[in-house]
């Protein structure tokens, strides 16, 4: 069973094709990161998601029900951020906290809020408004956490946010995940925090069929090497994207076998990720 | 959904036939200047008075079409401006016998029935001056009164409290004079800048005209025996002549109601639509005329001692808008305009076939105006019918 | 929920709670004063043949009321796309949108309630019933207007199609011209009972505010964000 089904979704901003014929699922208790450069309809899709836009044609599914008409039931079990940590700004945090905690009466557990929030050195009373982005968005996420969703919609939680903040965050979320009943998909630009914590990656390319694969599988087969810089590159199968770089070349992709002189990458997610899209 | 578009869409091109013919209106019609038309009773002929928009003067015209001087308008009409003439030491000789402002005065009367006057609808409190007051000069007494289901109530208008007493005599005295309640309406002259008072017309539940009037404070009520379920308004005119108490208007026309035991004299009202014309009933010493301004001319009528049409006479308004009333009978297929009378309301009016042209041309824009994309039918369907109001919304929506 | 809505505008409602009421005591004091120097016999007979009443623009402060507080409540929603969280809580779309214009709405209510009890204990302490029935339908049709104003900010600042924005606006701008020609101060009546028919007038406008209230949410939701 799938938290989330997209069937041949497409859309189109007028003349603009964003994507066509996007097909992929986010299984229920797995962790997905979509991936993709900018421009590539990632918003776009975490939109569709998010009942926010209707697709040009093809379908979503949140738990069995169309995102764009989704059950009060549904919604409850939806935790949605929206990029730029989106919020009632000009309300306390205990007004915010009081909103969520009656919305989601049912399911709303104040410890996870207070867990993170004791963190802040900041006043319940203080306004949204006034907090720096790293306690806005624990206040946000903590919110969240709260309401105990089982499918967790993260869009580019990591913007604005600095080192010890995003580390925080994805240290709450391996523990709000590791009873491994919650179903997470999250976007980022800042991809190497994913490392460890994701089970399944969709990376979007322009005019391209996404990938869709195990995390695992991904960085299991998923290599770079690096070749003298005037090496023809027509006989080696497999190639992602190369780029030249001072003497040498280096080229990346799902390679069946190590090519000839060549001399194996030690590649990170973001180097995988970027060997994947394309540097430029 | 689908239907909230369908309301949202027909309310807008409501919207449009009420707004987009009074754009029109505003933005091209020039104002209308009427022309005045008088009785002479020393050419025994009507004379007119108007203003040439292209020389931006007044004329002075005979009804034969002889012109004359500001000087030689005023002196023909010896009656209308017998002050200056007076003053002047050349008020017309023949008619030394009535060169006497306060003679004139008394002997002269001017009804006039103004849309803005006939267009009112009063509150149903009305009161009723001393018609014989004890210092001689007319003023209102404390009460207002209103008509109950079966009683005339006093309210006193300082405390607001009701006086059982006043309001059980005048209640008495309507019902022993034939008065059915409830009241239906009240018709008087509310003013203290009058000569004397002639108190108020009521009508009862089943149409009569009762005259009721407060003397010494004790009612005074007599039945006229007018019976008329289509009166439209009563307008009194106290004036030291006293040959009429006012006007009647009803379905038929005005008439007077006269101090002969209220007998109804008819007037000449062919055409006249009190919601948007005046009437005007000018009585001088020497003669009766009745002046009706209708939309495209003046229609004048020279009566008799007893209002019997002697003759008549009907002058063209120049009309400087046709051309936009054309304008709009070819582009717009209907509008939404204020009916005349007290309140706003407002109706479908003016329709027009002539549009048929311009609805086919709005039709052919719109399918420029959609070059490439697909169009349903319905859009010009609801051009042909809707016309410039349709394309407009369409292309809007 | 309340005080999500009720914060939106707290100040600038608190601020024109502070003007209705200074407009209210300024009528008040303006009608004693009339009252004192002419009696309350001439004041009555002058509003009777002369239309002599005004409101001091009480009634546009009313309007203005309720425009202002839809704008803030319609605009918080449209800054950052705020609207988008709202429309997520836990209930059908219906409840979430009907909540964020419904709320506001019965704040401006509690207002013009108030007001018209007041108004009634001011102006019925010198009026006769038939007058104060004038006064009274006058002012039912200011607020009735002044929600379909409140209803009609929601059609051009949720709309998210500019061109549909504009239009909705405009209507507006001319649902206002036709109530001012229907129901202007008392004192410019041309007649009274003038707007006799009006509410039929604004049950027209009302459809069409309130279509465009839902198209506009729907547009949203449909993915016109921005």
């Amino acid at each position: 069973m799938n938290a989330i089904e997209c069937r041949n979704l497409s859309h189109s901003f007028g003349k603009n094709r964003i994507y066509e014929k996007l097909n992929f699922n986010v299984p229920r208790g797995k962790v997905v990161g979509l991936l993709g450069k900018n421009g590539v309809g990632k918003s776009t899709t975490i939109n569709i998601l998010m009942g926010n836009l209707e697709p040009t044609s093809g379908e979503c599914l949140i738990f069995g029900e169309d995102s764009n008409n989704l059950s009060a039931n549904t919604k409850s079990r939806i935790g949605l951020l929206y990029e730029g940590y989106v919020t009632y700004d000009y309300l306390k945090i205990k007004d915010l906290y009081k909103l969520y905690e009656k919305e989601y009466a049912a399911r709303f557990k104040k410890e996870l809020f207070f867990d993170l929030f004791k963190k802040l050195t900041v006043s319940e009373n203080q306004k949204i408004s006034t907090l720096s982005c790293g306690q806005r968005s624990q206040v946000i996420l903590g919110l969240i956490f709260a309401s105990d969703p089982d499918l967790l919609i993260l869009d580019d939680y990591s913007l604005g946010l600095d080192t010890g903040y995003r580390r925080l965050f994805i240290d709450y979320l391996k523990k709000f995940i590791e009873n491994k009943d919650k179903s997470v998909l999250m976007t980022t630009h800042i991809v190497n925090d994913l490392d460890e914590l994701l089970d399944e990656i969709i990376i979007m390319r322009k005019g391209k069929e996404p990938l869709n694969i195990g995390y695992k599988k991904f960085r299991d087969t998923f290599r770079g090497f690096s070749l003298p810089r005037n090496t023809n590159l027509e006989n080696i199968d497999g190639i992602e994207s190369s780029f030249k770089l001072g003497d040498e070349m280096q080229i990346f992709g799902f390679f069946k076998k190590k090519p000839i002189n060549a001399k194996e990458l030690k590649l990170n997610l973001e180097d995988a990720f970027l060997g994947y899209t394309g540097r430029y | 959904m689908k239907i909230l578009k369908i309301v949202y869409f027909g309310v807008f091109i409501l919207f449009l036939a009420l707004f987009l013919p009074r754009i029109i209106d505003t933005a091209l019609s020039e104002a209308k200047k009427n022309p005045k038309v008088y009785f002479s009773e020393n050419l025994n002929q009507f004379l007119i008075q108007g203003y040439d928009r292209e020389a931006k003067k007044s004329y002075f015209l005979t009804e034969s079409g002889d012109e004359l001087s500001t000087e030689g308008f005023m002196q023909n009409l010896p009656f209308k401006f017998y002050s200056y003439l007076l003053a002047k030491g050349i008020f017309p000789d023949q008619y030394t016998d009535w060169a006497n402002a306060d003679k004139i005065r008394a002997n002269s009367q001017i009804l006039a029935i103004k849309p803005s006057f006939y267009n009112q609808k009063s509150i149903p409190l009305f009161t009723l001056l001393e018609s014989k007051p004890k210092f001689l000069k007319l003023q209102f007494n404390n009460y207002g009164i209103r008509g109950k289901k079966d009683r005339i109530e006093f309210v006193n208008l300082e405390t607001l409290k009701v006086d059982d007493a006043l309001s059980q005599t005048y209640t008495d005295a309507l019902k022993q004079s034939g008065f059915i309640f409830p009241l239906k309406c009240h018709y008087s002259n509310p003013t203290t800048r009058k000569v004397f008072d002639e108190g108020a017309f009521l009508q009862d539940k089943q149409n009569t005209i009762f005259h009721l009037k407060m003397i010494n404070g004790k009612p005074l009520v007599k039945n006229t025996k007018i019976k008329n379920a289509t009166i439209k308004k009563i307008i009194m005119n106290e004036n030291q002549r006293k040959e009429f108490y006012g006007a009647l208007i009803d379905d038929s026309g005005v008439k007077l109601i006269s101090y002969d035991n209220y007998r109804l004299i008819p007037l000449p009202s062919r055409m006249y639509k009190p919601e948007s014309m005046v009437y005007s009933l000018f009585i001088t010493p020497l003669s009766r005329t009745v002046i009706i301004n209708i939309n495209d001319k003046v229609e004048a009528y020279k009566l008799d001692n007893n209002y019997q049409i002697l003759r008549n006479f009907s002058f063209p308004i120049e009309n400087n808008n046709q051309w936009i009333t054309n304008i709009k009978k070819y582009l717009l297929p209907f509008t939404l305009k204020k009916k005349d009378g007290y309140r706003h309301e407002y109706t479908l009016s003016d329709f027009s076939f002539l549009v048929l042209l311009a609805n086919a041309l709005f039709a052919l824009l719109y399918l420029v105006v959609t070059f490439k994309r697909k169009v349903p039918i319905l859009h010009f369907i609801i051009i042909g019918i809707f016309g410039i109001y349709g394309f407009i919304a369409l292309c809007l929506y | 929920m309340f005080k999500k809505e009720f914060y939106k505008f707290k100040d600038v409602y608190l601020l024109l709670v502070v003007l209705i009421t200074s407009f209210l005591a300024y009528l008040a004091f303006s009608l004693k004063n009339m009252v004192q120097n002419f009696g309350a016999l001439d004041t009555n007979l002058s509003f009777l043949f002369k239309k002599k009443f005004t409101f001091f623009h009480l009634d546009d402060m009313n309007l203005v009321f309720a425009f202002v507080i839809a704008v803030f409540v319609f605009f918080h929603e449209r800054i950052n796309g705020r609207l988008r969280l709202s429309l997520h809580f836990p209930h059908s779309s219906a409840r979430n949108i009907g909540f964020i214009i419904m709320c506001g709405l019965l704040f401006v209510f509690f207002v013009y309630f108030v007001e018209i009890i007041l108004l009634n204990i001011i102006l019925g302490a010198v009026y006769a019933k038939e007058i104060m029935y004038v006064l009274n339908y006058s002012l039912a049709f200011n607020y009735v207007f002044g929600f379909l104003l409140y209803i009609f900010c929601c059609g051009f600042i949720i709309e998210p199609v500019k061109k549909r924005a504009i239009v909705n606006f405009i209507v507006m701008l001319g649902s206002i011209y036709l109530y001012y020609e229907i129901n202007p101060d008392i004192y410019a009546f041309d007649s009274f009972y003038a707007n006799d028919f009006g509410f039929y007038y604004m049950g027209i406008v009302a459809l069409y505010a309130l279509s465009a209230a839902f198209i506009a949410f729907d547009n949203y939701k449909r993915g016109y964000i921005k």
